[in-house]
Formats: structure tokens, sequence, C-alpha cells
């Protein structure tokens, strides 16, 4: 609830037209700063405010404006002030109608904050992150559009001038906890938390840091040796229960528990990579999960095109996604964090978790493995990598595959259909001398035909080389290259022009990067990329014409 | 500029007071839930 501000009487001097300009100004500058604290200086320039009063009043030009302005605010010298920044003239008040007090020299040598920012050169350096649950930078921005919302608006003239004031954060008291429902008051209830020094929290759990148990440097060598010996990522439950030796029935079990959460989450050398459920920590020193064929980074980059997308889907929110594998994920042994797979993925425990590690099982071939969901970040687009030897010994790019959600949090299962053996001369990148070339091959799986790259459909592909990589960065330039290798050319020689199915393009441009048929479509149909088009007549005929 | 809700001086003292009380860990909503039944308390 809002505490509603009592309205201000305030009495000008001067003669009545600087009285009833000095109130107009005040008005224009109380409507600027309406959200400041009370004491909070509103400032602006003369020069803005005059020329403001020019464009609404043309009785008198800006130059005009300017000097009676200043005479009115000099005989208003108990609500404005003048003060004169870099050559600029300012008019400067506050909501209460005082001119802004003078900041008061402190010594801030003994501050708490000055003694945190400069702390003496014995200190030893504390690496802390503060656990976040991700729900609630979500519930934030609800909260701050309703305190918008519930502000009282002021009736004055609202400014077009610039404004140049000291932002203070404007905070709305809650008072009446009747007036919020649950989920904001959780949210709220979580954010106030995470603020307090004095209380540590961890996922959606919150203790008194004093009553947090603390890990010894011993426990935490201890910690980070089992993992390392155990080769993976390890739960919470059992590092308390192997390494510091507390059991489940133990009264101060969930204590631990998420002592071990909260602490391990302070140190540098541990990471959280646990789902919902399944609290997972890992360490520097475990064996990396995924390729070696391309780098972290450039995979996130080449699924940048799926951050949108991906926002958009609901974790958890389906039991089971098909998946039709490219040739880009096979090589690598990936898949994308598009919206399909990301509604049957595990949403983040903490806002700032860049990994999670799931397990994945393979009925048909009776193998489990580690796979290592890597978020969206910034304009890295998120994936999830380790299937390399699992694709490569089951799988053909264009293999139908399913990914289905278990009871168990964080573990799945990866199916396909098996069939008879089919033999084909299917595209593979001969690694040696980075070349393209097409390879008998016998499979056992179903796949999507459209999918399937093989010798007859493009025999053109025989013998080149894979793009390179600042090629490959542009989605146009590998269309592009795409239309060379797999499109008719029915162009003249001094003039080629490409015709491609999209059906092709989708398959063949997936060699280099991941490109969806949506994105391919919205190239074409750019008027930013006018060599490329689409048939308005035939469904799905896309053409390039190169730029002579 | 932004503006944010925020719990009075009086609500985060109930939410320390709740959580030095307890001893272990509360959830959001746990908290959440105990704080507006003090709040009921005090208004009833």
């Amino acid at each position: 609830m809002q505490t509603i501000e009592p309205r201000l009487e305030i009495e000008f001097n001067g003669s009545p037209e600087e009285r009833e300009l000095a109130a107009r100004v005040f008005a224009i500058m109380r409507t600027a700063g309406r959200f400041f604290a009370l004491t909070a200086p509103i400032r602006m320039p003369l020069q803005a405010l005059a020329e403001h009063l020019a464009r609404l009043d043309q009785q008198r030009d800006a130059e005009g404006w300017a000097a009676a302005l200043k005479l009115a605010v000099e005989a208003n010298d108990a609500v404005f002030s003048l003060e004169e920044r870099d050559g600029v003239l300012y008019v400067a008040t506050t909501r209460e109608g005082r001119p802004p007090r003078p900041v008061e020299e402190v010594d801030t040598a003994h501050m708490l904050p000055r003694r945190f920012q400069e702390p003496p050169t014995v200190a030893p350096p504390v690496a802390r992150r503060r656990p976040v649950a991700v729900a609630r930078p979500a519930a934030d921005e609800e909260l701050a559009a309703e305190a918008v919302a519930s502000a009282a608006p002021e009736p004055a003239e609202a400014a077009a001038a610039p404004v140049e004031i000291i932002p203070a954060p404007s905070e709305i008291q809650v008072v009446d906890l009747s007036q919020i429902g649950d989920d904001v008051l959780q949210a709220l209830v979580a954010a106030e938390l995470a603020t307090m020094p004095e209380v540590a929290g961890f996922a959606d759990r919150w203790m008194l840091d004093e009553d947090v148990p603390r890990l010894s440097r011993g426990n935490l060598r201890r910690l980070r040796e089992y993992i390392l010996e155990r080769g993976q990522p390890l739960p919470d439950t059992e590092l308390v229960e192997v390494v510091l030796g507390v059991r489940r029935s133990a009264p101060d079990y969930e204590v631990q528990r998420f002592a071990l959460n909260v602490r391990l989450s302070q140190e540098e050398d541990f990471e959280f990579v646990g789902v919902p459920g399944n609290y997972l920590w890992s360490t520097k020193g475990l064996p990396a999960i995924g390729t070696t064929k391309r780098r972290a980074a450039d995979i996130g980059q080449d699924y940048r095109v799926l951050i949108e997308e991906a926002q958009a889907a609901i974790p958890l929110s389906e039991q089971v996604a098909d998946h039709v594998l490219t040739f880009y994920e096979h090589y690598l042994g990936v898949l994308p964090y598009n919206a399909i797979l990301a509604s049957v993925l595990p949403p983040q425990v903490l806002a700032d978790q860049r990994v999670a590690v799931l397990t994945f099982e393979s009925p048909q071939t009776y193998e489990t493995f580690l796979v290592e969901l890597r978020y969206p970040s910034g304009n890295r687009g998120g994936y999830l990598a380790g299937f390399d030897a699992f694709f490569r010994d089951s799988l053909v790019p264009g293999a139908l595959i399913t990914i289905e959600r278990t009871d168990t949090p964080g573990h799945y299962t990866i199916d396909y259909l098996r069939v008879s053996g089919q033999e084909r001369r299917l595209l593979n990148l001969d690694e040696k001398n980075r070349r393209y070339i097409f390879r008998p091959t016998t499979y056992y799986c179903a796949v999507q035909e459209n999918m399937l790259l093989t010798e007859n459909r493009f025999p053109r592909f025989a013998g080149q080389e894979p793009l390179d990589d600042r090629t490959r960065r542009y989605p146009d330039l590998v269309l592009a290259a795409t239309f060379e290798r797999v499109g008719e050319q029915i162009g003249t020689s001094d003039a080629p022009r490409y015709m491609a199915l999209l059906d092709d393009l989708v398959a063949a441009a997936n060699v280099e990067r991941p490109m969806t048929p949506e994105l391919i479509r919205q190239i074409a149909e750019s008027p930013d990329y006018p060599q490329f088009s689409i048939d308005p007549d035939a469904e799905d005929v896309l053409y390039y014409a190169p730029s002579p | 500029m932004s503006t944010e809700l925020r719990l009075s001086e009086q609500h985060r003292a109930v939410l320390l007071a709740l959580l030095r009380e307890v001893k272990r860990p509360l959830t959001t909503e746990e908290l959440a839930a105990a704080l507006r039944e003090a709040a009921q308390q005090r208004a009833g």
C-alpha cells in the first residue's frame, strides 16, 4: 500500500507574474522528479526550461523566458537555488519545495562500505557468490510494473526539457499484505532476504547465516577429492552422507545439507550443476563433458538464433520431445536448446547457473552417459553436449530421436526406431584432409528422408572444404554457400542464379551451422538480403542471385 | 528510473525473527505464509 503524501502549500514571492512563473516551474520540476525522495535534488538547465516555456507560450522567446525565469527563481530563494556547473546554469529544488541542502562532508574512512571496498592488504580474498533462486527476477519486473501503476499521478505540466537529477531509486513500502497475492508476496520475501547480509540463501531456502555451519578447509578438500575420485558431479545428499558423515536420519541432516550447498556456492573450486530435485556439485579437474572439436563458446554462438524461441518455452511442461538429427549435431554430438527440447528439460535452479549435468539412458544400446545442458546466456544460445559417442555409434544425420523425461530429476531416455540395415553413401567430413566426402554407410535407425545427406541428392558436396569460421558466423553467407552447393543453376555463366527447395537448403545448411527453416525463410524474405527471394507461386522454392 | 515494492522494516524484522527462532532452512513459501499470518494476527 502506498502512503499518500500530503499536498504541499508553498507560497511564492515576487510580483504576480513572478509568483505564477515560479509556481509553474515548480510544478514542472516536481513532476519530473515525482518518484524521488522528498529531499533529493531535482536539477534542470534554466535554458531548457526557458525553451520549453517558449514552445508553450510564444509571447516571449527563449531568451525572454530565461530572463523572466531567473528573476522569478531569485525572488523565491526559499524554494529554488541557481547552480552553475560547467558554464550551464541550473535551477534546483526538491519535492518538499526547498532548495537542495549542500552535501555534508562526512568522514567515511571508518564506515562499513568503505572498509569493504578497501580491505586491508592482508585480508584473504573471499569469493562469495550469492546463489539466487531463478523465480525472483521475473517477479521483480512484475513488482516494478505494479508499483509504477499504483503510484499516484500528479497533475502538472510534463516537462519536455532534459533533466539532470541525481537518481535516487524510488521505493514503495508495502504496509498491508492483504493487498497482494501469494506469488507477489513470495517474490517480495525472496528479494528482501537476498539483500540481507545476515541471511544465507540457496535456491528458495533461507537461514540465518550465523546458524549455517561452516565447512572446514579439510572438509572442502575431502569434498573435492571425493568428487574427483568418483569422476563425475555428485548430489549434495551423497556428499553430506559420505564425506561429512551425516546420516539421513540425523536431526541436523537438512541443516547440514543446506550448509553444504550454501558454503560450496561461495567457493571458486566448486560449481553447481544441479536440477530441481537433484542438486549436483562439480569441481575443477573433472573430465569435460562434450566435444573437443569445437569450443563451447563457439557452439553457443552458433545457437544464438534459438535464444528467443527457447525463452518462450516452459521448462518441464512436456514429457516427450521428438527431434531429427542434423549433420552439425551428429558431428559435434550436440542437440539444440530449442522450444521443443526446452519444454522437456529442467529450468535453472540458480539465476546465474551456467550448466546442468543430466544423465541420458539409451534403452536400445544399454548405455547411460552424462550430458551437459548449457543454458542460454547473453548472446549465446543453449545446447546439450555429450552425445558424441552415442550418435557416432548408433545414428546418422537425419535420424529421428525421441527424448523422454523420467520421474528421476535430471534423468532422461533417448530412443530411436531400430530398422533393418540400410546402406547408403552418406556425407562425412574427412577430418585429416578437411574435405567433405561420401562414404558407404550402413545404419539401423529410422530416418527422415529429407534430412538425409546422400550422394545422389547432393553430389556437389564431395571434395568441398568446410566453410571458414568467419563465413559460418553469418547465416546469409552460409545460405549463399549452400545454394551454390545444392541449388540448380538456372542463370547464365555470367549471371548465375540458383534455385533450391527449402528442404534441401535446411538439410545442407545444417552441415555448417544450425539453421532452422524459419531462419532461412526470414533471410529469403528480408529486404536486407535482396540476393535471395522466394517463388511467389511455387511452395518452398527459393532463389539466390549472387551480386555481380 | 526504477520503482520497486519493498517490505516494511516491521516485515523484515518478522522474517528475521522467524529464521532466528526455527534455526533450520525455511522455504520462501513457508516464510511468506508465516509473515502473512503474523500480519493478520497483528491486524486482528
